[in-house]
């Protein structure tokens, strides 16, 4: 029997760009390095207005242990910092830098030993390249590579399942740096001293497949990469540890090690393995520019703070009836105002959707078909949670496990009643947050 | 770097992107700048105004005229005598910007005219940009003195952005200057020639500005030609300037709305209608057993139960939910659930009641507790009890001497088979049932005649597959309404647990307790296909709407419903008990829903242990 999780769906994949080889984006006259990519505190700048900055340079450092530093993404002259767009919603402090030149990959001296530093060594490299998970959610990479003792690792997953519709990027990245990617997986095996190590590929990509088996039985025969029925939320953390383990990872604000899996990105582990190798920091990554909106979708490769438009430009434009601009996949991703904001460490993919694809249909009664429940793939009863959210009895919506949600959005998607179910839901989850906030706070007023 | 003339555009061309210029070049901390900043996103929404106003006036081809501010007076002569004195001053203004500006800048360091900000030396910026101000100061002073006159030489300011910011006010108050001026001695009458100067400015103006923008940095080819700018991007200095190559194009709107941006493509409506025609195959085999009539009751029924629900919305105002297919299928299965010797307000009737009655004071589709169809059937049967229980008509009635295929007056109790009066088979079972419970009194032939019944039933059951039968119009052909579930179980409109469950149980419990002979002793599948289990459990049991949610609660439910019918069956009055079980199940469902909650992902006591081995 394939291994897989239960529930989940299966959207048309509309991966148009699987054949499409990446290409360099040119570098942009403006680059716009937001302090905050990653989930986590956000980095504290260190230049300031007129700095000459050369690639590589941080321009923040890291504001905690759960954040990470951004740094230059070329060489040139920090414009300003300023409040800028950005593609998570609202503005944010971003500094801004005017191109000199693009002043090379910003790699720096190889580490000839680099495959025998230690965990602490690459720890420490994984942190100051500002690494953050590539695969959307941006969390920061040396926090999941430093395990408390109590919860030791057994197993990593490499995540190349790249379930969203229509995203490419980690699909060519498995084609084209396939011996990259299991290089930084194995560098992280050895930091979080894990025994087993996977890398699952759902068998709609059987060439990147292939590229990765090859590239591990190459340099490690023990690693296993294990082919996946397609099947949407495969991608997301907990499913894939589930379909590939069998474990359950506990609700939050459990996460994967504390059932002994660290999972990582196909796109973390290269940039893992070049901060290790030649202390690369996190400067630029593939996107797939795809959708109907515009023209010719491709792939590239991008410096961290191009802005949209130079990517839209690079996939041919918009066509003339593209609505709707999306970070992202479209199960997943932010559906974006303005093409001006840049792209970020968790950007795996912009997506334009034209008219026809953007509309959706307009909300009507649940007429309790039971679809929601059945693609769950955290088996709550979104349909319930989503009504109680909108009705805010928020105890009952707790009570139902709102915050276990994990937003992957195959309720609504399947929805006969085009219920924005992920959208009552999240509203549900902010307002029960915020309401546990504020018990907290007065309880720990009272004491 | 570009001794071109400028200024001239800022006049005739593209007053929209003029103040978003600067924004960027400036520190962002500084109060000051903020609200400078603000007012000039104010200037450029009134600008965008304007020169959409004038754009449009010459595609009229009457007044090519820019505009250069939106606060423009509707009287047409006014406007080209104010337009044409903020031309002056705007210009005056420029000459004045730039006069001061030379004698505060040292002139070395010529910015280039489109971006400014490029400039790398620090202090010189400095230097500049309090110049700038300074500048700005003086020449709005000016401009607002001078309201008219002033040459067309171009100034020759480096100075972009004091200049255009004095433009702007000046031309404000010229404006209103030239309002206040209304009788506008000197009407400017528009010479060819005067066109053909503007145009070639705005020429001059566009080609200044690339020609500043690829100085302006290492420009990218491809920089050339981003486009549409949403106006709110005005932050930046260089997308600004963009958007001047192209300000005609309108700002592309993008949809926003909350994940996922994609959708399956199944919709309530096409479920309903989906539903609806798997039960066409049942209703054309109802109509070749039971004649035309029985079609023309379920027209009926479904035509009643649309136009209720059109009526009661249209009374209310509401929006029409008719389309969607659920009131159809609702007066379809009330026929479904009639005898086929009904006179044909029955129908009608009944599916009123579902509609008007069980279906809308909830709330329309979604909102209904319990299934509206059965509510109709129940309602009827409450009513009208003898019609309800005593107008069947056999198989194949319309075959008979004087009747046809057409016939629409029948009178049930004239026709007689083996003299008795025909019922269902159920409703045989259940008489002599009774007879045996009670020979005391009975004739011997009676007895002896309901023995044979009770174990000949096992005879008929090709009979009752097919559909061969007496029986409500659309519960007869078990083969038919299961075709149509499996199509339903394929398209996963229906869950396979309640039929089964429903099903199994009726089966399993008529088996164990429905025979004459003690346990195990009934006859099994004469309890599934006789009465009208199959469509109960098929399409009445899973309807949506009523039923649970959860997968183990639709079992349950299932497994209630045939409880509820067997003990209805074996024990009950009626002789059917199908629909009083689905319909009491329905009531159920909340509570069913409630204690069946799926295990939460993640929610395991033996988590990792046992996995990790």
């Amino acid at each position: 029997m394939k291994k897989t999780f239960r529930g989940g769906t299966h959207p048309p994949e509309f991966k148009l760009t699987s054949g499409v080889a990446t290409t360099p984006l040119p570098v942009p006259e403006l680059i716009y390095v937001p302090i905050q990519q990653h989930i986590g505190a956000p980095g504290v700048p260190v230049v300031k207005k007129k700095d000459e900055v050369t690639v590589g340079q941080p321009l923040t450092q890291s504001g905690g242990f759960v954040s990470i530093p951004a740094h230059a993404p070329v060489s040139g002259v920090v414009k300003d910092v300023i409040p800028y767009a950005n593609p998570v919603g609202k503005e944010m402090m971003t500094v801004v830098i005017e191109t000199k030149d693009d002043g090379g990959d910003g790699k720096g001296e190889e580490d000839p030993n680099w495959a025998d530093a230690t965990p602490d060594v690459i720890r420490e490299r994984v942190k100051n390249a500002g690494i953050a998970g590539m695969g959307g959610a941006a969390f920061p990479t040396h926090v999941k590579l430093s395990p408390p003792e109590a919860k030791p690792i057994d197993t990593v997953i490499i995540n190349g399942a790249e379930c969203e519709p229509y995203l490419t990027s980690d699909h060519r990245l498995m084609l084209e740096r396939a011996e990259d990617i299991v290089r930084g997986a194995m560098l992280v095996r050895k930091t979080v001293n894990a025994k087993k190590l996977f890398m699952a590929v759902e068998d709609n990509k059987p060439d990147a497949f292939e590229s990765l088996k090859k590239a591990a039985a190459s340099l490690d025969s023990s690693i296993q990469v294990e082919m996946l029925p397609v099947k949407y939320p495969q991608g997301a953390e907990k499913q894939l540890i589930s379909a590939l383990t069998g474990r359950e990872v506990p609700p939050p604000p459990a996460l994967p090690m504390d059932v002994g899996c660290v999972v990582q990105n196909v796109g973390s582990c290269v940039a893992i393995y070049e901060a290790v190798r030649w202390q690369k920091p996190l400067i630029e990554r593939y996107v797939t520019i795809t959708g109907s909106g515009v023209k010719k979708p491709t792939n590239v490769l991008a410096k961290i703070g191009t802005p949209l438009t130079y990517l839209i430009e690079a996939a041919g434009g918009y066509t003339d009836d593209a609505a709707k601009l999306i970070m992202g996949g479209p199960m997943m991703g932010n559906a974006l105002w303005t093409d001006t904001v840049p792209v970020i460490k968790g950007t795996s993919g912009v997506l334009v959707l034209n008219k026809e694809q953007a509309i959706i249909g307009e909300e009507e009664p649940c007429i309790g078909c039971g679809r929601c429940v059945s693609v769950c793939p955290v088996f709550l009863l979104p349909t319930n949670i989503a009504r109680l959210s909108e009705l805010e009895r928020l105890e009952d919506a707790d009570e139902l496990g709102v915050l276990e949600c994990i937003e992957c959005g195959s309720c609504t998607y399947i929805c006969p009643a085009h219920r924005n179910l992920v959208q009552h839901i999240r509203f549900g989850k902010a307002a029960v947050m915020a309401a546990k906030r504020k018990a907290t706070t007065k309880k720990e007023k009272a004491a | 770097m570009s001794p071109f003339a400028p200024d001239e555009e800022k006049q005739n061309d593209a007053p929209d992107e003029r103040p978003e210029s600067d924004a960027p070049e400036t520190s962002a901390d500084s109060d000051d700048e903020k609200a400078r900043r603000k007012e000039e996103r104010k200037a450029a929404r009134e600008a965008a105004k304007a020169k959409a106003a004038a754009e449009a006036a010459a595609e009229k081809g009457k007044e090519p005229a820019p505009a250069a501010d939106a606060g423009a007076s509707s009287d047409e002569e006014d406007e080209k005598a104010r337009k044409k004195a903020e031309r002056k001053a705007a210009r005056e203004a420029a000459k004045a910007a730039a006069a001061a500006e030379a004698a505060e800048e040292k002139g070395e360091e010529p910015a280039p005219a489109a971006d400014a900000g490029a400039s790398s030396d620090e202090e010189d910026e400095k230097a500049r940009r309090k110049a700038e101000r300074k500048a700005a100061r003086e020449a709005a002073k000016a401009a607002a003195a001078a309201e008219a006159g002033g040459d067309d030489k171009p100034a020759e300011s480096d100075d972009e952005k004091a200049r255009r910011k004095a433009e702007r006010k000046a031309a404000r108050e010229a404006a209103k200057a030239a309002a206040a001026d209304a009788g506008g001695d000197d009407k400017p009458a528009e010479t060819d020639e005067e066109k053909e100067k503007r145009r070639a400015e705005r020429k001059a103006a566009r080609e200044a500005a690339k020609a500043a923008a690829a100085e302006g940095g290492d420009a990218k080819p491809e920089k050339k030609e981003r486009k549409e700018r949403p106006a709110k991007a005005a932050k930046d200095d260089k997308p600004a300037k963009k958007e001047k190559d192209t300000a005609a194009v309108p700002s592309r709107k993008f949809i926003l709305s909350s994940s996922p941006h994609i959708h399956d493509k199944e919709s309530v409506r096409r479920i309903m209608w989906t539903v609806t025609a798997t039960l066409v195959p049942a209703t054309i085999g109802a109509t070749w057993v039971f004649g035309f009539r029985a079609l023309m009751l379920v027209a009926l029924g479904a035509s009643a139960a649309m136009l209720t629900e059109w009526g009661l919305q249209k009374l209310f105002k509401a929006k029409s939910t008719v389309a969607d297919g659920s009131a159809f299928l609702t007066g379809l299965l009330v026929s479904f659930n009639l005898p086929p010797g009904v006179p044909w307000w029955i129908p009608v009737i009944g599916a009123f009641f579902a509609i008007a009655i069980a279906k809308m004071p909830f709330g329309g589709l979604g909102w209904n507790p319990m299934n509206p169809a059965l509510i109709g059937r129940a309602f009827l049967l409450a009513s009208w009890p003898l019609h309800m229980t005593k107008d069947w008509l056999p198989a194949f009635w319309w075959k008979m001497q004087g009747y046809n295929f057409f016939t629409w007056n029948v009178n049930p109790a004239a026709i007689k088979l083996d003299g008795v009066s025909y019922a269902t088979p159920l409703e045989v079972r259940k008489s002599a049932i009774s007879t045996l419970t009670n020979p005391e009194g009975l004739p011997n032939d009676v007895i002896t005649r309901a023995m044979e019944v009770l174990h000949s039933t096992g005879d008929k059951i090709l009979d009752l597959v097919i559909g061969v039968t007496g029986g409500c119009i659309g519960e007869t052909s078990a083969i038919l309404l299961l075709i149509g579930g499996v199509y339903l179980l394929y398209k996963g409109y229906i869950d396979w647990r309640t039929p089964f469950a429903f099903i199994a149980t009726v089966g399993l419990g008529g088996w164990l307790f429905g025979g004459a002979d003690g346990f195990f002793s009934g006859d099994m599948l004469f309890h599934i296909f006789a009465g009208g289990l199959i469509l109960g459990a098929v399409y009445m049991a899973t309807d949506m709407v009523t039923t649970p949610i959860t997968k183990k609660g639709r079992l349950i439910f299932g497994i209630g419903c045939g409880l509820i019918t067997l003990m209805i069956r074996l024990i009950g009055g009626y002789p059917e008990g199908v629909s009083y079980a689905i319909l009491l199940m329905n009531l159920t469902t909340p509570l069913i829903d409630r204690y069946t909650k799926p295990r939460r992902f993640g929610h395991i006591k033996v988590a990792t242990a046992e996995a990790r081995g």
